[in-house]
């Protein structure tokens, strides 16, 4: 069954190729079929053309004749005619007589211009003739009229096979050469889809290599590259101007926090109102931990090459039960049922501290937006694992919206939130090289992570 | 000169063939004619008693006695017969049979055994045929084979009669005689 669905993957990857291949072997194809048909209706198709018409001429003319004459006369006629004609067999049958080359009308004889093939035999070389006539009717017998095309029949089968084997040879070309072409061309395409991978996971410093032969993809990398140093660039200025701000900020706000805890204290002994004081510190609690989330989201997105050499085998099973057990004070307090499924074995190379954080953010945000007496699953799976509720969801349009910084749907704004647990979620994953997709769980939101290791 | 020696014997010994051949035919005719065993009774019996499919079948002498050599096939022994039936009373004077197959190589070749396939699937009545064609041209059937050419398969029949020898082709899948280009 794996084998199945890892040559089905491989399929998939491989469908443009053949897509190409079998675009540019139909058209070769076409081009040859169209050369062939040509070929015939100039060649054995003219020869069968030109017979029908002296045939239909041949026919005309005793037509006439045989009008125009009496029967003895139209005979004398007709046997000097049978006799010169080499090339046309030609016979008429009155009701007492055969005259002519044949000595007896075939059996499937069919009205002229329509011709039936009938076999006839030679006795001067003793043998069997296939040949091509038709029969008319006269005022006083029966003319037939056929023709010894064996030699053309035979050429249209010559001419049958030959083309058999040049489409066979045209299929086999354009296989070959479009396969080797396809995935030339693809090879590059592929190889700079890897790199906007890459870039995608948080590798900015990811760049496609550029080949010899200055040709167009090669200067599609080039403005790529350029492209990608100067976001680079502009991350690395983001990065180094919010670090700074970070630092410039956390000092005088954590002396600020210092001071208020001081004055609180100090209100406490000399039993003054403290109130305003202390929802002062919450706000600036606040603004200190969303400074902190911030922090670490840059350092997450930027920091991924040197993080995941740090890695170590964790056992997702672990981490999902911690998980768990942390979140259920919080779903029991809003009288939330949660169901753990996780009868696998899963492990992953990865930061154990992160993996636990992307797991109880999810957990988290279910419990707070999936309202009270809500149900909350998390259920490993073989690659990953899902977090599902059955509260409101989230509609189709704001699905991708979560995942921007400092993002927050407009109903859930009373709820407590500085809208990056998501993002935090998403570039946890994404270090991990994974994916995460929000699915409709009808009714509510179900949270999919897979991770490709 | 002793070249143009050699063309007159040669041209003598053709002509004097050819007047044997047909005497032959006539030979053969006139046995048919004085057969107490008639054609028709020959074919039905190697067709009841040996094998039913006959592809070869002419006048033959056996110890200076006339007989008719049958050829024929069963497919059911696989096995290929010849026989020589007197023209008194029928009596099998020799009788040789083979196996089709030898050394599992068919002994009959393609156009053979494709003739035997269209002849086995046909509604073909050889004794009904030659009644008709000895009705219809007033003759003596005295030797016939079944043949396969051009994918069409026939029997090729000889007939005599007061005009002379005659070859006549029938269709076995139509039953209708062929048309003969005369000259």
């Amino acid at each position: 069954m794996a084998s199945v669905t890892e040559w089905w993957k491989t399929v998939k990857q491989a469908r443009s190729i053949w897509r190409l291949t079998f675009l540019y072997t139909g058209l070769l194809l076409a081009v040859v079929i169209v050369l062939l048909v040509v070929l015939f209706q100039l060649s054995i198709g003219q020869m069968s053309r030109q017979q029908h018409l002296q045939m239909d001429n041949i026919i005309q003319q005793q037509t006439q004749l045989a009008q125009q004459l009496n029967n003895d006369e139209f005979i004398a006629q007709f046997k000097l005619q049978a006799e010169s004609s080499r090339q046309y067999l030609l016979t008429y049958q009155t009701q007492s007589k055969m005259i002519g080359r044949l000595n007896s009308i075939p059996s499937n004889l069919s009205q002229c211009s329509k011709l039936a093939r009938f076999p006839i035999w030679l006795d001067k070389y003793e043998e069997i003739r296939l040949i091509s006539g038709c029969s008319q009717s006269l005022p006083d017998g029966l003319l037939i009229i056929a023709i010894d095309d064996e030699y053309l029949y035979d050429l249209k089968g010559q001419f049958i096979t030959a083309s058999m084997i040049a489409l066979c040879l045209a299929l086999l070309m354009g296989l070959i050469t479009g396969l080797i072409f396809s995935t030339r061309v693809l090879k590059r395409i592929n190889s700079i889809n890897k790199v906007a991978l890459r870039v995608e996971s948080g590798q900015l410093s990811a760049r496609i290599a550029v080949s010899k032969h200055n040709d167009e993809y090669d200067h599609m990398a080039l403005h790529i590259n350029t492209m990608l140093n100067q976001l680079q660039h502009s991350f690395e200025t983001i990065a180094g101007i919010t670090d700074a701000i970070a630092h410039d900020l956390r000092t005088p706000l954590g002396h600020l926090r210092q001071q208020l805890e001081s004055e609180i204290e100090a209100n406490l002994k000399h039993n003054l109102p403290s109130e305003q004081l202390q929802s002062m510190l919450e706000k600036l609690d606040e603004i200190l931990f969303t400074f902190s989330a911030m922090l670490e989201l840059t350092r997450l997105q930027q920091q991924q090459e040197q993080k995941s050499q740090h890695f170590k085998t964790v056992n997702l099973q672990q981490i999902m039960v911690d998980a768990v057990d942390l979140i259920e004070p919080l779903t029991e307090e809003k009288q939330q049922i949660i169901k753990l499924k996780s009868d696998l074995e899963v492990s992953i190379k990865g930061d154990a501290s992160l993996l636990f954080r992307a797991v109880y953010n999810l957990l988290e945000n279910a419990s707070k937006y999936a309202g009270d007496k809500a149900t909350i699953s998390l259920q490993l799976t073989k690659n990953g694992f899902i977090v599902s509720d059955n509260g409101p969801g989230i509609c189709d349009s704001e699905k991708d919206k979560v995942f921007q910084r400092l993002y927050r749907i407009e109903k859930s704004r009373q709820i407590a939130g500085f809208g990056l647990g998501l993002t935090l979620v998403k570039a946890i994953i994404q270090l991990h090289n994974g994916s995460i997709k929000l699915l409709d769980n009808n009714p509510g939101l179900s949270v999919q992570v897979e991770f490709s290791q | 000169m002793k070249f143009t020696k050699l063309i007159g014997a040669a041209l003598i010994l053709t002509s004097v063939s050819a007047v044997a051949g047909k005497e032959d035919d006539v030979l053969a005719t006139m046995a048919i004619q004085r057969a107490n065993f008639s054609v028709e009774q020959a074919i039905e019996k190697v067709s009841s008693d040996y094998a039913q499919y006959i592809i070869e079948f002419e006048i033959d002498d056996h110890h200076n006695q006339a007989t008719y050599e049958i050829e024929a096939i069963n497919f059911e022994t696989q096995e290929k017969h010849k026989l020589e039936l007197s023209l008194e009373d029928g009596a099998v004077l020799k009788e040789e049979k083979k196996n089709l197959k030898y050394l599992m190589v068919n002994r009959l070749d393609d156009d053979e055994l494709q003739a035997l396939e269209e002849l086995k699937a046909s509604n073909f009545e050889l004794g009904k045929t030659i009644a008709q064609l000895k009705q219809k041209y007033n003759a003596e059937v005295f030797e016939f084979e079944l043949e396969n050419e051009k994918g069409i398969t026939f029997y090729k029949f000889k007939l005599m009669n007061e005009q002379g020898p005659k070859r006549v082709i029938v269709d076995i899948k139509t039953g209708n005689v062929l048309p003969v280009m005369k000259y």
